[in-house]
C-alpha cells in the first residue's frame, strides 16, 4: 500500500505510459484470435445511386470464402446513429448508396487476402442519382433527396433580445462570410476490433470512445437482447470524436453471430479515410454590432454545416455551434440560425470541438474587425466584453462562478507585452494574434449522466468500475486520481475495471470534454458513498458511534482498534449487502427551446485564450507559427501534466486546422496527400492554465480536451492579418490562399 | 497487401550481382532500401519477377573524399550515412542538408541516394544538389563500366539511362574549386515528411575578384517531368557581377525555364514563383558561403 499523499493536482508518470512506450499494451489488432475469420468490405463506387442488383456469385465461389453478407442478412433494424432522432445510417447499404465508400457487402473468409479478393469480385449494378456535394446544391430546387425526409438534416433557431433594433442603433457593424474545411481525425490507430462468441454472447472488443452506446446500437442492428451482446473497449489509439460512431463493430458482430466463429476487422488507412466521419465544413455568415465604446450589442449569424450522407452527430454539431456562436462575450441581442445539411460526401460527425472551432474563427475575426474600426486594442475590446459570473449567455443562461475568461485575457495581455512588437526579417513579416473561446462541458441541453462503482476486491483492496473509455487522453489516470484522493489512497492502490458493458455501467461518451467533470463527479460520489457505507457498517460491528470512526483507505479505525475492508465487507454480506459505493452525476441542464434556443445547455463552461506569433514569408506566403502561448481556465487540474498535454496536442491540431488541413473528398486517400502538422510545423507550445474552481466539479475540475484546440486557428489567422494586413476568411490559410491574398493587396 | 509473386536474391559480391543482373536483365529490380520499390510493388505499379537485394554487397558501401578526385559515394550508402558523414559535411554540405530533408529518420536509415536518383522522381531531394555539383555517375554491368554526367541520366518521367543489366555503382562529386559553393533550397507543404513542391540546387563559382560569376549551375526539381538544369539561365548568368540584381535575375531566369504542372500539391503558377524565390535565396546563400559569411 502506498502511503497517503495528496493525489489531485500532483504530477507523476501516467499509469499507461511505460506499457505504451514498451509495446506491452495491447491494442485490438495485437490480440491473437485463433480461427478468426478475416473480413473485408465491398464499398460503393458511387456517391449517390440506387442499387439494382448485387451479384455475389464470383465472390462466393472463391476458395476460402466462408460467407458473404448484404443488408438482407442484418437480423435487426439496419439503421444506427448516436442521436436518437437521426438513426439514419445502415451498416450495409439497403437499396441505395449515399456516399462513395459506403459499405455494400461484407465478406468473411479464411484469410485477409481471400476476403479482399472476394470483396473486389462483388458486382454491384447501380442506377446513378444526381449527387449533391455542397449544402447549396443539396438544398436547391430539383436536388435529389438523399433521405426520404429531404436534405435538411436539422435546423436550430436561437433568438435573444431585439437584434434588429440593436443593429439599427449600432455605431459599428462588421460582417463577413467565413468558411472552414472538412477534416480527417487522423488518429494513429485506424478503426479495429474483433468478436468472439462466449456462452451465446457476442463479445466485441473494439477501439472506441463509447462502449455503452455501441452496445445499444449493436443490439438494435443484430436484433439481440441486451445480455446477448458485450462490448469491451480495447486500448484505443486516439479518437478525437471519430470513434464515437460504429465502425468495425457491427461487421465483426454480424459475422461472428451468423457464423459462430471469431472474426476480426481493421480498416486500412484508405478505408478509414473513405468511410469514417469528418469534421463538418461550415459556411458562416456573421454580422456583429457594437456601440462607439466597443460594447457588443448584437450578433446575427447564419451557420450551414455539410453533414454528409448520414446524420451521425450532425444535430449536436449544428446545435452546439449555434450555442457558442457569440464566443466568450456578453451579447445582449442575438439571432443565430444553424443548419446541418445532407450531401453525398462521407458523413460528417463529431470532431474535437463539435462545431465550436468553426464558429470561433468567425467570432474572433469579427472582434478584430471591430477593434480595427474603433481603433481599440483587440485584447482590451475582448476584456471589455468578456463574460463574468452572473452574466447571461446568448441562450439566456446565467453563468455560475467559474468564469475565467477575464483572467485568461489578462494573462495573454501580459505575455503580449513581454513579447514586444513583432518585427520582420529579410524574408518576411511577423504578427501577433489573439483567439478566445468558451466551451460548454458535456452534451447540449440533454441529460448525459455518468455512473461509477467502487467495491472491495478479493485482496481486500478497492476496485473502481467505470464505463468511461480512455482513448489516450488519460481519463483512467484522472478518474483514479479522484478516486484515490477521495478514499485517501494512492492510484496504485486501486484496481480499475474500465469500459466493459458487462462489468461497468454507462459513463456516457468520451466526448464533449465531459469525462473529467461528469464521470469524475460520479467517481467522487461513489467514493464518498463507499466511505460512508464502510463507516456505517464498522460502527455497527464495533458498537462505536460513526463520529468516532475514521476511514483510512484500507480500514476503518476506531477507539477500539480497526476493521479491515474485508472484515467490513463480510459483515455486510451477512446482511445480504455489499461494501460498494455507487456514484451518479448528471449535469444540470435545461433543454433549449425549440423556437428561441433559450435554455441552459451546460452546467459549466471552460474558457481559454491563446496568443500566437507568426512569420509570413512575403515571397512564398509560407506561414510559420513561431510562438504559441495558451492559457485555459479548467477549474482544477486533477493531473496537471495531462492538462498541459491536452493543450499542447490540441494546439497542434489547431495549427493543422488553421494552416493545412482540408479534406478533399475526391483526391485524399491517405497521408500521402492529406497533410497534418509534423513536430516541425508546430512551435513549442507554452501551455498554462488557471484554476477558477467550478463549485459543481470534482475538486473544482471542468474539462480541457476540446477547448485545447478552439482558440488556436483564430489566433493564427488574426496574427496573419496583423502581419500582412490581409484577413483570411477561409480555412485553412494554406500557402496558396495566403499567397493570393498577398497578391490581391499588391504584395510582392 | 497481396503482392505479386517474385523471386529474391541477395548477392554478396559485385560479381554475383552483375551475373544476376545480366541473367535477369529485363525482369529484375534492385532492392536497396526498398522505401520506393516496395511501395510500387505493393500498389502493383511494378511487378518485377526478380528482386535483387544489394544489402550484402560490401563493395557498394562507403564514402571517400579525395582532394583531387572529389567525393565518391558508393551506391549502397544509406541516406542517413550521407546526411551524417563528416566528409560530406565538409565537401558537399548542401548534399548533407538535402539528405537530411528526405523522408523521415526511419526512411533515411533504409533508403539510399542511388535509389532516390534511380527512382527518377522529379521532386527527389538529392537530385538538384547532384545536378548543381555536376556529379558524375559510374554505371556498371557485367564486364564493363561507363561514366555519365548526372544531367544525362534522366531521360523522361521516371525513365533513366540505365540499360538492361546495368546498375548505378557510384556518384563522384568533383572537388569544388576555390571560390565556389553549392546550396539547396526547397519548399514543401509542411516542415517534414512531404513531397517538395519545388526544390533547387545551385552552384556558384566566382572569379578571383570574388564578384564576377565564373560558372553557375542550376538544378531544378518538381518543375518538369525530370530534374534538370536551367541551361539557358546558366549561360546568361555567367560573367555577371554578383549583386542583388544578379540574385533577382537568377530567380527570374530559373522560373522562366521551369515548366511545372498543376497538381495536388501546388499550381504551376505558384511553383514558378517559388522557383524564382528559392533560386534567388539559394544564390544569395551560396555567395555568403563563398565569402565566409
Amino acid at each position: 500500500m502506498g502511503t497517503f499523499n495528496k493525489v489531485v493536482g500532483v504530477d507523476g508518470v501516467r499509469r499507461d505510459t511505460v506499457d505504451k512506450l514498451t509495446g506491452k499494451e495491447r491494442f485490438s489488432g495485437d490480440y491473437k484470435i485463433p480461427g478468426a475469420l478475416a473480413l473485408a468490405i465491398a464499398r460503393s463506387s458511387e456517391a449517390h445511386a440506387l442499387i439494382k442488383n448485387i451479384d455475389l456469385t464470383k465472390a462466393k465461389a472463391l476458395p476460402g470464402v466462408v460467407r458473404v453478407f448484404t443488408a438482407e442478412d442484418v437480423p435487426g433494424e439496419n439503421s444506427y446513429g448516436i442521436i436518437p432522432i437521426t438513426k439514419d445510417q445502415p451498416m450495409l447499404a439497403a437499396g441505395k448508396v449515399r456516399f462513395k465508400g459506403e459499405a455494400v457487402a461484407l465478406v468473411a473468409a479464411e484469410s485477409l487476402e481471400v476476403a479482399r479478393e472476394a470483396a473486389a469480385l462483388i458486382e454491384v449494378e447501380y442506377e446513378p442519382l444526381k449527387a449533391s456535394f455542397t449544402p447549396e446544391e443539396a438544398l436547391a430546387d430539383g436536388a435529389e433527396a438523399i433521405h426520404d425526409k429531404g436534405n435538411l438534416c436539422f435546423e436550430h433557431d436561437s433568438l435573444m433580445g431585439d437584434p434588429d433594433k440593436a443593429f439599427a442603433e449600432a455605431a459599428v457593424i462588421v460582417e463577413d462570410t467565413y468558411t472552414t474545411s472538412a477534416i480527417e481525425h487522423s488518429y494513429m490507430e485506424p478503426e479495429s476490433g474483433f468478436a468472439v462468441m462466449e456462452d451465446g454472447v457476442v463479445v466485441v472488443t473494439v477501439s472506441t470512445q463509447n462502449p455503452h452506446y455501441d452496445h445499444a446500437d449493436l443490439c438494435r442492428l443484430l436484433g439481440l437482447e441486451e445480455d446477448k451482446v458485450r462490448v469491451k473497449q480495447a486500448t484505443t489509439g486516439g479518437g478525437f470524436g471519430g470513434k464515437l460512431d460504429l465502425s468495425v463493430h457491427s461487421y465483426v458482430a454480424l459475422a461472428t453471430l451468423l457464423t459462430g466463429r471469431p472474426s476480426r476487422l481493421a480498416y486500412t488507412r484508405e478505408e478509414s479515410f473513405a468511410a469514417s466521419a469528418k469534421r463538418h465544413s461550415f459556411t458562416i455568415k456573421y454580422r456583429t454590432a457594437a456601440d462607439a465604446e466597443g460594447n457588443l450589442l448584437a450578433v446575427d449569424a447564419e451557420l450551414v454545416a455539410d453533414t454528409g450522407a448520414y446524420a451521425s452527430y450532425g444535430v449536436a454539431v449544428a446545435m452546439r455551434a449555434a450555442v457558442h456562436a457569440a464566443g466568450p462575450y456578453m451579447v445582449p441581442n442575438s439571432r443565430v440560425y444553424s443548419r446541418a445539411v445532407y450531401t453525398n460526401h462521407v458523413f460528417s460527425g463529431a470532431m474535437r470541438g463539435f462545431g465550436v472551432p468553426q464558429v470561433a474563427l468567425a467570432h474572433e475575426s469579427q472582434m478584430e474587425k471591430i477593434a480595427a474600426k474603433l481603433g481599440m486594442d483587440p485584447i482590451e475590446l475582448r476584456l471589455k466584453n468578456a463574460l463574468k459570473p452572473g452574466d447571461k449567455t446568448i441562450t439566456g443562461q446565467v453563468l455560475g462562478d467559474s468564469v475565467g475568461i477575464r483572467e485568461c485575457l489578462e494573462k495573454i495581455k501580459a505575455v503580449r507585452d513581454e513579447w514586444g512588437a513583432a518585427k520582420g526579417d529579410d524574408d518576411g513579416v511577423r504578427g501577433i494574434g489573439v483567439g478566445a473561446m468558451l466551451y460548454g462541458i458535456g452534451n447540449t441541453g440533454v441529460s448525459n449522466p455518468s455512473t461509477a462503482q467502487i467495491r472491495v476486491n478479493k485482496e481486500g483492496g478497492v476496485t473502481l468500475y467505470t464505463g468511461c473509455a480512455d482513448i489516450g487522453q488519460g481519463s483512467d489516470h484522472v478518474l483514479l486520481g479522484i478516486c484515490a484522493e477521495t478514499l485517501g489512497l494512492a492510484r496504485e492502490d486501486i484496481a480499475l475495471v474500465r469500459a466493459d458493458t458487462m462489468l461497468t455501467t454507462n459513463a456516457g461518451a468520451t466526448s464533449a470534454s465531459r469525462q473529467t467533470y461528469i464521470s469524475g463527479n460520479a467517481v467522487k460520489a461513489a467514493a464518498e458513498m463507499f466511505i460512508a457505507k464502510a463507516v456505517e457498517a464498522a460502527a455497527k460491528v464495533s458498537g462505536s458511534a460513526a463520529s468516532e470512526l475514521c476511514f483510512t483507505g484500507t480500514a476503518v479505525k476506531g477507539p477500539d482498534g480497526e476493521l479491515s475492508l474485508l472484515e467490513i465487507a463480510e459483515s455486510l454480506r451477512a446482511e445480504g449487502r455489499e461494501l460498494e459505493g455507487e456514484g451518479y452525476f448528471d449535469p444540470e441542464t435545461v433543454p433549449l427551446d425549440h423556437h428561441t434556443g433559450q435554455g441552459k445547455p451546460y452546467s459549466t463552461y471552460g474558457f481559454a485564450a491563446q496568443l500566437t506569433l507568426v512569420h509570413v514569408d512575403k515571397a512564398t506566403a509560407e506561414v510559420r507559427v513561431e510562438k504559441l502561448f495558451a492559457v485555459h481556465d479548467i477549474g482544477k487540474a486533477i493531473y496537471p501534466q495531462g492538462v498541459i498535454g491536452q493543450i499542447s496536442g490540441g494546439s497542434a491540431m489547431g495549427v493543422g486546422l488553421a494552416l493545412m488541413e482540408e479534406f478533399d473528398h475526391t483526391s485524399d486517400k491517405n497521408f500521402d496527400t492529406y497533410l497534418i502538422p509534423t513536430v516541425l510545423d508546430v512551435p513549442d507550445v507554452e501551455a498554462s492554465f488557471i484554476e477558477h474552481a467550478e463549485p459543481t466539479g470534482p475538486y473544482g475540475a471542468k474539462g480541457v480536451g476540446e477547448p485545447a484546440l478552439i482558440p488556436t486557428a483564430p489566433a493564427i489567422v488574426n496574427a496573419i492579418a496583423d502581419a500582412v494586413g490581409v484577413r483570411i476568411t477561409s480555412l485553412p490559410a494554406n500557402l496558396e490562399r495566403v499567397h493570393s491574398a498577398l497578391q490581391l493587396m499588391g504584395g510582392k | 497487401m497481396h503482392l505479386e509473386p517474385f523471386e529474391y536474391e541477395k548477392p554478396n559480391s559485385l560479381v554475383e550481382l552483375e551475373a544476376l543482373l545480366s541473367k535477369h536483365a529485363d525482369e529484375a529490380r534492385l532492392l536497396a532500401g526498398g522505401t520506393d520499390l516496395l511501395v510500387l510493388v505493393k500498389e502493383k505499379i511494378l511487378s518485377p519477377k526478380m528482386i535483387i537485394d544489394i544489402g550484402d554487397v560490401a563493395a557498394l558501401q562507403g564514402i571517400t573524399a579525395d582532394p583531387a578526385k572529389g567525393l565518391t559515394i558508393l551506391a549502397g550508402t544509406k541516406v542517413s550515412t550521407i546526411e551524417h558523414s563528416a566528409e560530406v559535411k565538409e565537401f558537399a554540405p548542401a548534399l548533407s542538408f538535402a539528405a537530411a530533408q528526405l523522408g523521415s529518420s526511419q526512411v533515411r536509415h533504409m533508403a539510399t541516394m542511388a535509389g532516390n536518383v534511380c527512382h527518377g522522381s522529379p521532386s527527389a531531394e538529392t537530385s538538384p544538389v547532384l545536378l548543381a555539383h555536376g556529379a558524375v555517375l559510374t554505371i556498371a554491368k557485367a564486364g564493363g563500366e561507363r561514366e555519365l554526367p548526372i544531367s544525362d541520366f534522366w531521360l523522361a518521367y521516371r525513365k533513366t539511362a540505365l540499360a538492361p543489366g546495368e546498375y548505378l555503382k557510384a556518384f563522384t562529386l568533383p572537388a569544388l574549386p576555390k571560390n565556389a559553393a553549392v546550396e539547396y533550397a526547397f519548399k514543401g507543404l509542411r516542415g517534414a515528411m512531404e513531397i517538395d513542391m519545388v526544390n533547387v540546387g545551385v552552384y556558384l563559382e566566382l572569379e578571383e575578384d570574388l564578384e564576377t560569376v565564373k560558372e553557375v549551375r542550376i538544378g531544378m526539381g518538381a518543375v518538369g517531368p525530370i530534374p534538370y538544369r536551367a541551361v539557358k539561365a546558366e549561360a546568361e548568368l555567367k560573367g555577371m557581377k554578383v549583386d542583388d540584381a544578379f540574385f533577382a535575375k537568377a530567380g527570374e531566369l530559373a522560373a522562366a525555364e521551369a515548366t511545372p504542372i498543376d497538381d495536388v500539391r501546388a499550381t504551376a503558377d505558384y511553383r514558378k514563383k517559388l522557383m524564382s524565390v528559392l533560386t534567388r535565396r539559394a544564390f544569395s546563400a551560396a555567395f555568403a558561403r563563398i565569402k565566409g559569411e
